[in-house]
């Protein structure tokens, strides 16, 4: 093996170290991590930055775009308060309805958007009924990585999945979805005995105050106009592989639009685009070209083919299990990121993608729920609830993390099996 | 406030102290809410609350602003849900809509010395950007109160007066 390998490698394992062990923010680990390996001779810069999918970026730059201006209206929260208003003072069917509506958000909205969506309402009928949030915070947690999976621009991972593999959101809904739907049924119907003791315990003879949709309207106009051009952009993402459109063209036409309509000014909206996240994105894609660029991602590749002696079950069905374990515990995007080339190699040898990319997509996303750590959904919920005073430590969530990813696990095990490997 | 003396930067708090007239309003940690709402109301202008423990001691801060979110937001929870855009703002709303006593919605204490600087409490307040602070002896027991506003109207009728003050 040459130097440059020694030197990849050990770039990408010390990137990886900082990034699981929150020395340094992941922003910062990933762009070094990937500058690094121009400055160090692995990749030049043409080639660097020519690994940065702008599909990707651009993807989520639109998305957050539009998420950040319908935010702003109050609609996400009329939407909650109305689902809650269903639901009525019991506790059981509270949580029911703030998870389906987190799982419903998760799979069109960024985690902060879908978080600023359900959070005030969550911690506002807990403060109300004189209990504690954890219970639905934890359950909005699992409800969010399971309705992320359902769609293309869902959950991180899904956006580098169908970038690389050239999957529209119409495809991928169509091989999503229906498992996401089904996993949540179920996990719904699980949730009354993983939360039986809490939820018991909180039955009060206190009522929900009733609380007026209307007033956190902002602004109707803006809320219209922006209610059209997402429908507008989720019907754009379903037409786009029939019109020969990119994922990112439909999410920055969507932008574009609520920019020249709304006349919202572009510089307050742009300041709360996740700028750290895109970057994080950028030098991640540089770091795992280093490696690609080097032999290792073609020797891993490799390997596993001769691991699984070439055969298309085994290595699916090992695909989405350590995805799934993998994820609970390191950053799903670099995992998913790092894998796809690996994925990319066995079907150089003649191995059928398809189940491997749903195997990678069902495994990465639903493996976020594993541990408090494993998503930014749980990151950002449990930054919530530490915020919010009801910090939500990392054994608490574990119980019902690691029972929920096994279950999802056990059902995506026999979907991919069915309907792929059989 | 008719009482005229020099006022600079380096004039000690404990001279200026007789300048002001508005004086420290306290609550217990223990207290209800609404029972400091209510403190707070009749006593409008002085906008920090210093909140004591059992030994009088100054143990936390309350902005009247965050005890008005606490009251608006048992009565008409709609209107601060409209506000929240960002994580951060939905944390505080959190943690206002749970609060019940001051202990629960105050923050870290934070106070003058008698011989800290005009100077010295100007940089205070823009740093915690509180718009008043207690004044403390040696012990944190609370001895008096400055407020931002009428330091810097005093401070500017002193500019205006002496411009080269």
């Amino acid at each position: 093996m040459g130097l440059d390998v020694w030197i990849a490698a050990a770039l990408f394992a010390l990137t990886y170290a900082a990034i699981a062990s929150e020395r340094l923010h992941k922003t910062v680990a990933a762009l070094a991590g990937g500058v690094l390996m121009v400055a160090l001779g692995i990749l030049d810069q043409e080639e660097a930055f020519a690994a940065i999918d702008l599909n990707v970026i651009f993807l989520l730059l639109g998305m957050m775009v539009i998420a950040n201006v319908t935010r702003r209206t109050g609609v996400f929260q009329w939407v909650a308060i109305r689902a809650v208003r269903l639901a009525g003072a019991d506790p059981w069917r509270i949580l029911v309805a703030l998870s389906v509506i987190t799982a419903i958000a998760s799979a069109f909205l960024d985690n902060v958007t879908t978080v600023v969506l359900v959070g005030p309402i969550t911690l506002y009928i807990a403060a109300a009924l004189r209990v504690s949030p954890i219970p639905y915070l934890i359950s909005e947690i699992l409800a969010s990585n399971i309705g992320g999976t359902a769609t293309l621009i869902g959950d991180p991972p899904n956006i580098l999945i169908g970038s690389a593999a050239g999957i529209d959101f119409a495809t991928f809904a169509a091989n999503m979805a229906p498992v996401a739907v089904v996993i949540l049924v179920v996990y719904l119907v699980a949730a009354r005995f993983l939360f039986r003791g809490e939820i018991r315990h909180q039955r009060t003879n206190r009522s929900v105050p009733m609380l007026d949709e209307s007033g956190v309207i902002t602004d109707p106009r803006l809320m219209r106009i922006s209610i059209v051009v997402m429908i507008g952009t989720i019907a754009g993402f379903l037409a786009a592989g029939p019109l020969g459109w990119e994922s990112a063209t439909v999410a920055l036409l969507g932008a574009a639009t609520l920019f020249i309509v709304a006349r919202e000014d572009p510089a307050e909206v742009l300041r709360e685009v996740e700028w750290s996240t895109l970057l994080f994105f950028a030098g991640l894609f540089m770091l795992v070209e280093g490696v690609i660029h080097v032999g290792i991602i073609a020797a891993l590749g490799d390997g596993l083919f001769q691991a699984t002696g070439g055969d298309a079950s085994i290595t699916a069905i090992a695909l989405l299990w350590v995805s799934g374990i993998a994820s609970g515990i390191i950053d799903n995007i670099p995992y998913t990121a790092t894998l796809i080339p690996i994925v990319e190699q066995l079907g150089v040898r003649g191995l059928d993608l398809e189940p491997l990319w749903w195997s990678l997509a069902i495994g990465a996303s639903l493996g976020g729920n594993g541990t408090i750590i494993g998503a930014s959904a749980n990151v950002v919920i449990a930054n919530l609830a530490q915020r919010a005073g009801h910090p939500i430590t990392f054994v608490a969530f574990l119980r019902y993390g690691v029972s929920t990813l096994l279950l999802s696990l056990v059902i995506a095990t026999a979907y991919v099996w069915l309907r792929y490997l059989l | 406030m008719s009482e005229r003396h020099g006022l600079a930067r380096r004039t000690p708090i404990q001279a200026v102290e007789r300048l002001l007239d508005i004086g420290p309003n306290t609550v217990h940690v223990g207290d209800d809410l609404i029972d400091v709402a209510r403190r707070a109301f009749a006593r409008p202008q002085t906008r920090i609350l210093c909140v004591l423990d059992e030994e009088q001691r100054l143990i936390g801060l309350l902005p009247v602003l965050r005890i008005v979110e606490e009251v608006v937001a048992r009565v008409a929870p709609e209107e601060l849900m409209a506000d929240i855009t960002s994580l951060e703002a939905a944390g505080r709303f959190g943690r206002e809509i749970a609060a019940r006593t001051a202990a629960d919605l105050m923050l870290p204490p934070r106070a003058l010395r008698p011989d800290d600087t005009v100077g010295d409490a100007f940089a205070a307040m823009r740093e915690e950007r509180l718009s008043g602070l207690p004044v403390v002896d040696e012990e944190s027991r609370v001895t008096g109160y400055v407020d931002l506003l009428e330091l810097a109207l005093q401070y500017l009728e002193e500019l205006e007066r002496t411009p080269s003050a």
